[in-house]
């Protein structure tokens, strides 16, 4: 009866689900099968079961008559205790002690197993850190996702994530449970991190240097809390370096997309400008032009026009200090001031004087624009207005060179600047040609600029000359004399040329 | 973050069916208060319990291995534990920790009373 009983708990343990009273359950069969008065089992000293349950440790103290029997198995050690034992049969001894033993390798299994998992699962928690928060740029809801790993993983009831590079400019981004620790003591533990049994504070640290603090809190027990030890110091280090990553990611990311975005802004500006330059010139009998111009970055500050208003052609060519957007936005603010003020019956020096004003009032003061513009008429007489810019150079039909230099100061220095108009006459044959410094100022590798008197002189000495021989030329002659390297400045050039 | 404690409601239907929805951390106490929540359902009469976790996004190892009591509680007295609405990172660890070898896992509430043949 008693072996059959033992065998179905066996059974039972061996199943893995055996009940938790099963210690009780085999003590209480010993019992009754012994005739003894009580039993007491014990696992390495703590008690398992005690039969009939009044046995209390007063009890098992107070009387006398206890049989012990022990025995090994399992690295632990077994005591059953029996009070006043009438008969012992040595077959249930064994199916005792074989019945407890199987009880005591299950819950073994039980426990490698759930640690297994554990362990299991702590990877787990790593790797998921990376492809939880795959794809979220919002740095508050990945700060959120990492301390819900991090409370899982450790079975803390307190974690917070704060984001700084200096402890006083340090914001918690996210947080579970109470904070334990405030900003005076963060303060203190920011450079060194802190390590007690209920608190570990981890410094986050990047090769930019100092990105942050983890703080976990109350490690919990299966009742209440208890110690951090090694193993979980380890692995919140683990989880620390994780963060890290995350983060550095997502600032890198994030720092990646406002590059495209801002490449994207680029082009788009530049393709607005590029709108600006007249598609194709208007027809102006007698005369040919031809234009180049090469911006350094995206946004060119140097800007060009050509327009026929009231039988008159107008052109112009602009260079605003600097480069890039600003430089370009500048631009299209004279541009369009041209193309505004071109109709109305202003002379130059007063088209010049308002943009000028409007410049002055609308840039910042490190800011201004050289700007050439010139008036002429089919039979060639002209008109300009050179402000702080390049000199115009008339090639005339012997290949001789004639200059039209500065007048005035640039645009947006001065308010109440003036520009003086200088006369000319293109005759059949002649070219005139206007350029940015960007051209002339070309360095070669040795840092030599290429120069004005060069630029006239590949003018003077074109064989064939022509608007677009001489666009031709210059370029070729800025390219072998920068040796191929891009330029470091916007270069603009345009050529008016009288047919023959 | 505010979800520390559980918020936990119980009820006991036909057949033996009872239905725990648990939101909020279960931890050691979340995880207590569920088991006797079971406890006392199976007290009742409860052979199939199902536990819907929507609203609970963490649970932690001591919550995990009080949910394996309460399976391996339900598996002794032949009864069938099943969940719903679980969170990718719960079912995961759900199937590392070994609870869906002998827990049934359902995507809703809905679909987990179609399945169990819960009445409504």
């Amino acid at each position: 009866m008693a072996l059959g009983e033992l065998l179905r708990l066996s059974e039972a343990a061996l199943s893995g689900h055996s009940s938790p009273h099963l210690p009780e359950d085999v003590l209480r069969v010993v019992v009754e099968e012994t005739r003894s008065r009580g039993g007491v089992l014990r696992l390495d000293g703590r008690v398992l079961a005690r039969w009939p349950r009044t046995v209390s440790q007063q009890v098992e103290d107070a009387t006398e008559g206890w049989t012990d029997l022990s025995f090994g198995g399992n690295d632990s050690a077994w005591l059953l205790r029996l009070l006043h034992l009438e008969r012992f049969d040595e077959l249930v001894a064994a199916a005792t002690r074989l019945t407890l033993r199987v009880w005591d390798l299950c819950d073994e299994l039980k426990r490698t197993r759930f640690d297994e998992r554990f362990h299991l699962w702590e990877l787990e928690a790593i790797r998921s850190i990376a492809t939880s928060i795959g794809g979220i740029l919002d740095r508050s809801r990945v700060a959120e996702e990492l301390i819900s790993h991090l409370v899982a993983l450790l079975g803390v009831r307190s974690a917070h994530l704060y984001l700084g590079q200096e402890a006083a400019s340090a914001m918690a981004v996210a947080g579970f449970g109470a904070p334990v620790l405030g900003d005076e003591e963060r303060g203190r533990i920011w450079q060194h991190g802190l390590y007690s049994d209920d608190v570990v504070a981890l410094r986050l640290e990047s090769d930019a240097g100092t990105i942050g603090l983890l703080v976990a809190a109350h490690k919990e027990a299966r009742a209440g809390t208890e110690p951090f030890v090694a193993n979980d110091v380890r692995l919140l280090e683990l989880f620390a370096v994780q963060v890290t990553v995350a983060l550095e990611y997502l600032r890198l990311t994030s720092e990646s997309l406002e590059r495209e975005r801002l490449r994207q802004e680029l082009e788009v500006a530049a393709a607005i400008q590029s709108h600006l330059y007249p598609q194709r010139f208007a027809e102006f009998p007698g005369f040919r032009l031809a234009v180049r111009s090469i911006a350094s970055r995206h946004v060119a500050g140097d800007t060009y026009d050509v327009l026929v208003r009231n039988g008159f052609l107008i052109a112009t060519v602009t260079d605003v200090s600097g480069k890039g957007v600003g430089a370009g936005m500048i631009a299209s603010g004279v541009h369009a001031g041209v193309r505004l003020l071109a109709d109305e019956e202003l002379s130059l020096g007063k088209l010049a004087g308002r943009i000028n004003r409007y410049l002055v009032g609308a840039t910042a003061d490190n800011r201004f624009a050289t700007f050439v513009m010139l008036r002429m008429d089919r039979e060639g007489a002209l008109t300009a207005v050179n402000a702080g810019h390049c000199p115009l150079l008339i090639r005339r039909g012997d290949g001789s060179i004639e200059e039209i230099t500065s007048g005035g100061l640039p645009l947006g220095i001065l308010r109440d600047t003036e520009y003086p108009e200088t006369s000319s006459r293109l005759q059949p044959g002649d070219l005139l040609v206007a350029f940015t410094d960007g051209l002339s100022e070309a360095e070669n590798p040795a840092g030599e600029e290429l120069g004005v008197e060069r630029v006239a002189a590949v003018i003077a000495g074109l064989e064939s000359p022509s608007a677009e021989a001489a666009c031709d030329a210059l370029l070729r002659t800025v390219g072998e004399h920068t040796g191929g390297q891009p330029l470091q400045d916007d270069a603009t050039l345009l050529v008016v040329e009288r047919v023959g | 973050m505010n979800e520390e404690h559980l918020k936990l409601s119980k009820d006991l239907l036909s057949h033996g069916v009872g239905v725990i929805a648990a939101a909020g951390y279960i931890n050691n106490e979340g995880g207590q208060a569920i088991a006797d929540a079971a406890m006392e359902l199976m007290g009742q009469g409860c052979g199939t319990l199902l536990i819907d976790l929507e609203g609970t996004r963490i649970i932690n190892s001591i919550g995990v291995s009080i949910l394996l009591e309460i399976m391996e509680k339900l598996l002794e007295e032949r009864g069938r534990l099943a969940f719903c609405n679980l969170t990718p990172t719960i079912a995961k660890t759900f199937e590392i920790m070994g609870l869906v070898q002998y827990a049934s896992i359902y995507p809703d509430r809905q679909t987990a009373r179609a399945e169990l043949g819960i009445q409504t």
